[in-house]
């Protein structure tokens, strides 16, 4: 039986790609019922997925007096996956001059989280 | 005040332009597009017809004849290509035995000397590999190859430089009559002449309207064709055509003057002007009846398929003359084949008549010669070479690594009397765009080149007439940087710790051939058993290859037991080399490997080099699958990018590729490349993709596809491309099972680019060209344990061996070939011992498509043996059995196996018999589709 209210995801730990449909206990608050899936960790990355789904973001920032015009970047730990566009608006607005090398802190604290956007090359 | 304006640069407009500047006369050439030769001139057999198939005394007879016989003394003059290969005729059954006849005593008649009819078993010698039913031929030892474009580009430039104004960008509106002159409206100019003359090609009917009533109509007919590989054109000795029938000289086989092989065209009437489209019938059309003279062409080596229009009208032969309504307006129209063999004819004939009309002229006192030299760099002699190397260092930088032209010949092509301003320009005169990668890694550096020479932002650069823009702006809406002038990508500066190898030496121990993950692995695996003397030579401005563009994350787990991004992984190895102090060549251009691992190089400070190595490792990576070598019909706007390209303008270079974006293919890079756009502020229309499943990874489906709203539109394909300038909207449609678009499902999708994301192919024309034997289902070479080829001494590792999906499992493979070269060198050195044990292949079995490495040598073997392979088809619950002589070894269970995930099985030693065996096979026992 399919449940309504159950958010539907893929698995992304293997190439079999369980479809998964994932819904809390209405009895058990917090607790997950997980449909679809076949193994232990599969039913983590469920959980994960459900409750506070997070993405590294990768991009680049504009840089000038180096030998190429964008350095590429990333956060510095998996972002919570709401925030993606916020968290591009702020990398768009970084204008550098280089030189910079890799592993730079370029945004401190984005958004106010604990995350940082760092360097992910050297440049110049 | 003009005397003479002549309306068209086509092959016809030019040639006669540069004639008449013979002459003191005041000329203009008016031309409607941003550039000469861009109409039928740019896109057809480039044959020079001996001019037996012309009825006898028409214009075409006549002026064909006399074309040819000129040909020769022009090309050479202008330093365009020109060969008399001959063309055949073949006939195929008695019925076509009586054409050839006929066809013979006509070229008789039109005197075309040395015709020949030749009987089967002279046929064949002639011309190898011809069906069997080919029985007789009409042989034309006077008919040609050229390269339309060029002669046309060199005609323009030589009339330019005898004082003919050219007008570009400037169509004609209006024809007016004033006071016994001709008023001209075009672009934004009026131009006073006293004659017109019309070579407006496709156009010619428009232009004779605007002063005449209508005395013909253009129909233009549209023939397709198919562009194979370089070298392909050894597939035709001669121009071989079948007999013609009523519909005209059907479907020929020949080299282009290149050495590609063209096949084509059909003959379809269209209604519009423009209608430069391919379609999947034609081409279809195309391909049936080239077989029917000669089966197994290599259509897998083709590199595009493009299509032009002849302007043919109703009165069959060329109309040349002048109006009789309208003095001193002549009109030269209606010029189909064979119009390029009777182009020079053609112009000294309209001189003729002019000359009927308005009396004698003189001739002037000083013709001047071609200044420019066209000759490509690459066929000089060595020595000429080095000259042009020392004046211009930018001669000894390659741009375009499939045709191997140099910076300097796009500079020289922007800069002579007709200069390129756009890329399509470019790629006429120089041919960078114009191989197998279609522009995919030159695209950018040659649009680099063009705004540094013109001096305009990369954005302006256009494809071919304006609104052909490639590029919509910069990302992150900040400026980008203005290159300075000099080479285009600068090297990274020199005191960035990496050992920079300058000056030229004799040889290496060990040449690594590619700074990317293959490369820098190999290199670095070598030095650390035990070889000091190692060049890494990188054509590129600095190491890591594609990694470098590859800014998402998800590289490194295995080796570095943490998630990296590309530049990280790159410069994590860029690191060693600096550490272990290992020397490298930067923008530097291998051009060819010898069995004897002598490695030819050039690049601006050497010039042309070349140096010994004991060992030789290829590491050249891959490249993408085009749009023309999958042959996806319609237009060929500007808008139109493989995935990594627009992957190289996004991340590199600061450019966005389009607004509105449809991926092709649902390869990794395709789906990456769509979640990029999206966040760099652009809109992913659909990701299509033929399968009835996504090609790339579950993680990029789930994370670039799905978290970003994007429709995946599964079982569905791109039936055609539509936009002139700049891509439109595409058709797309489902597919069958065979992955074949179904009727009655069509529908368009509006967008305005494309990317192509439809594979990779191992990048082997070095490895070709050394003689490395390949294996046809990878399109790599076949290796041994420690990655040799069947060359002794040349290694190969990475993507040229096999196309990885993680760069992990590259950088492994690279590191036991790094060793085993470094062993080589070893054993060279050393008295060499007798060889021990004995050698077994490796063998795919059911379903099992390939395997990595293909020998093993039980003595060289180390305490482990891995094994790469990938399966065709989906499988669940798999079972895969590894058979040793016939026993099953080992038996390995996967979940699933797809054919995008590659397999790797790690054997050990001990479980191999100790016995001699010969195969050791890999096959799918198990599993549910």
């Amino acid at each position: 039986m399919n449940d309504t209210s159950a958010k539907e995801m893929i698995c992304i730990l293997c190439p079999l790609g369980c479809k998964m449909q994932v819904s809390e206990k209405p009895d058990q608050p917090g607790e997950l019922k997980v449909r679809g899936i076949q193994c232990k960790e599969g039913k983590k990355y469920a959980y994960e997925e459900y409750k506070n789904p997070t993405r590294t973001l990768t991009s680049t920032v504009a840089i000038h007096n180096t030998p190429l015009p964008r350095l590429p970047v990333k956060t510095s730990k998996p972002l919570p996956k709401g925030l993606i566009y916020e968290a591009m608006d702020e990398i768009n607005k970084v204008e550098l001059t280089g030189p910079v090398k890799v592993g730079t802190v370029i945004i401190k604290g984005l958004l106010g989280t604990d995350i940082d956007i760092v360097a992910t090359r050297s440049l110049g | 005040m003009y005397d003479v304006a002549i309306i068209g640069a086509g092959i016809i407009g030019t040639a006669i332009a540069r004639e008449l500047a013979r002459y003191d006369l005041r000329l203009v050439l008016i031309e409607k597009d941003s550039d000469v030769a861009n109409g039928t001139t740019k896109a057809n057999s480039a044959i020079v017809h001996a001019g037996f198939d012309p009825e006898p005394g028409t214009l075409k007879a006549i002026l064909n004849a006399e074309g040819n016989s000129l040909f020769e003394e022009l090309c050479r003059e202008l330093n365009v290509p020109f060969h008399r290969n001959g063309s055949l005729v073949v006939a195929c059954s008695e019925e076509e035995h009586k054409t050839l006849q006929e066809l013979y005593e006509r070229g008789l008649e039109n005197n075309i000397p040395g015709l020949e009819i030749v009987g089967r078993e002279k046929l064949h010698s002639m011309e190898p590999g011809l069906n069997e039913e080919a029985s007789a031929a009409l042989y034309a030892p006077t008919a040609g190859i050229t390269d339309p474009y060029l002669l046309a580009i060199a005609l323009a430039e030589n009339a330019v430089e005898n004082d003919v104004d050219l007008k570009l960008d400037c169509p004609v509106s209006a024809i007016d009559r004033k006071n016994g002159r001709f008023l001209i409206s075009c672009g934004r100019e009026q131009v006073e002449a006293k004659y017109v003359i019309n070579a407006a090609g496709l156009y010619a009917d428009k232009i004779n309207e605007m002063a005449n009533p209508p005395s013909f109509k253009i129909m233009p007919s549209r023939g397709e064709y198919f562009l194979l590989d370089k070298k392909t054109g050894r597939h035709a000795r001669h121009v071989l055509f079948p007999c013609p029938t009523s519909l005209g000289k059907g479907v020929l086989i020949t080299s282009t003057a290149h050495g590609n092989l063209i096949i084509g065209p059909n003959a379809e009437k269209v209604d519009s002007k423009e209608a430069t489209e391919t379609t999947a019938e034609g081409l279809d059309y195309v391909r049936r009846n080239a077989e029917k003279l000669k089966k197994g062409l290599p259509f897998n080596e083709v590199i595009t398929s493009f299509s032009g229009l002849r302007s043919k009208t109703e009165r069959g032969d060329f109309i040349i003359e002048e109006s009789d309504q309208t003095p001193g307006f002549i009109n030269v129209a209606g010029i189909d084949s064979p119009g390029l063999a009777a182009a020079p004819g053609i112009a000294r004939y309209v001189v003729d008549l002019l000359k009927d009309i308005s009396g004698p002229f003189e001739k002037k006192g000083v013709f001047k010669a071609p200044s420019k030299n066209h000759t490509p760099f690459m066929s000089l002699d060595r020595e000429m070479k080095d000259k042009l190397i020392k004046e211009d260092p930018g001669f000894g930088r390659i741009i375009c690594r499939c045709e191997n032209i140099t910076e300097g010949e796009i500079v020289r092509a922007i800069r002579g009397p007709v200069g390129a301003r756009t890329v399509d320009g470019i790629k006429k005169r120089t041919r960078p765009g114009g191989g197998r990668c279609q522009g995919g890694f030159c695209g950018p550096r040659v649009m680099q080149i063009i705004a540094r020479e013109l001096n305009i932002e990369l954005p302006e650069v256009q494809k071919d007439n304006p609104g052909s823009y490639i590029l919509t702006g910069t990302t992150k809406d900040k400026s980008v940087d203005q290159r300075e002038s000099g080479p285009v990508g600068k090297c990274l500066p020199q005191d960035s710790g990496l050992k920079i190898e300058s000056g030229v030496r004799e040889s290496y121990d060990l040449i690594v051939i590619g700074g990317g993950p293959a490369g820098m692995a190999a290199a670095v695996s070598a030095r650390e058993n035990g070889i000091n003397d190692i060049l890494v030579i990188e054509r590129d401005h600095e190491l890591g290859g594609i990694l470098q563009q590859c800014i998402h994350n998800g590289f490194g787990l295995h080796q570095f037991k943490e998630e990296l991004t590309g530049p990280e992984y790159a410069e994590r190895y860029i690191d060693q080399l600096k550490e272990l102090g290992i020397s490298c060549k930067l923008d530097t251009m291998v051009l060819s490997v010898g069995k004897d691992r002598r490695v030819t190089y050039v690049n601006t400070s050497d010039g042309l080099t070349t140096v010994q190595a004991k060992a030789v490792v290829l590491g050249m990576g891959c490249r993408e699958r085009t749009r023309g070598a999958i042959n996806v019909p319609g237009t060929r706007p500007a808008g139109i990018f493989s995935a990594g390209t627009a992957q190289r303008f996004v991340n590199i270079e600061g450019y966005m590729v389009g607004r509105k974006v449809l991926v092709f293919g649902s390869g990794d890079i395709g789906l990456i490349m769509a979640r990029r756009i999206v966040l760099e502020g652009g809109e992913v229309v659909a990701v299509i993709e033929r399968k009835p499943y996504s090609e790339g990874l579950v993680r990029n489906y789930v994370q670039c596809v799905e978290d970003y709203g994007i429709p995946m539109l599964l079982q569905h394909t791109i039936v055609d491309i539509k936009g002139k300038d700049r891509v439109e909207s595409v058709t797309v449609a489902n597919t069958d099972l065979n992955k074949q678009p179904i009727e009655g499902t069509y529908r368009e999708m509006e967008c305005d680019t494309i990317l192509f994301s439809r594979g990779l192919i191992p990048e082997n024309e070095l490895s070709k060209a050394a003689g490395v034997e390949l294996d046809q289902a990878t399109g790599g070479p076949i290796v041994n344990e420690a990655m040799e080829t069947s060359i002794e001494g040349i290694f190969a590792c990475g993507n040229v061996v096999h196309v990885h999906d993680l760069v992990d499992w590259v950088s492994d493979e690279s590191s036991r070939a790094g060793k085993g070269a470094a062993e080589y060198i070893r054993r060279q050195d050393r008295t060499p011992e007798p060889q021990q044990g004995f050698t077994f292949k490796t063998k795919p079995l059911n379903s099992v498509s390939y395997i990595v490495p293909h020998k093993i040598r039980s003595s060289l073997l180390g305490e482990t043996l891995e094994l790469y392979m990938r399966v065709r088809g989906n499988h669940k619950n798999a079972e895969l059995y590894v058979k040793a002589g016939g026993s099953l070894i080992r038996t390995v269970k996967k979940k699933v196996l797809t054919p995008g995930e590659m397999v790797s099985i790690k054997i050990n030693r001990a479980d191999l018999p100790i016995e001699p065996f010969e195969e050791l096979s890999v096959e799918l026992a198990k599993g549910a589709q």
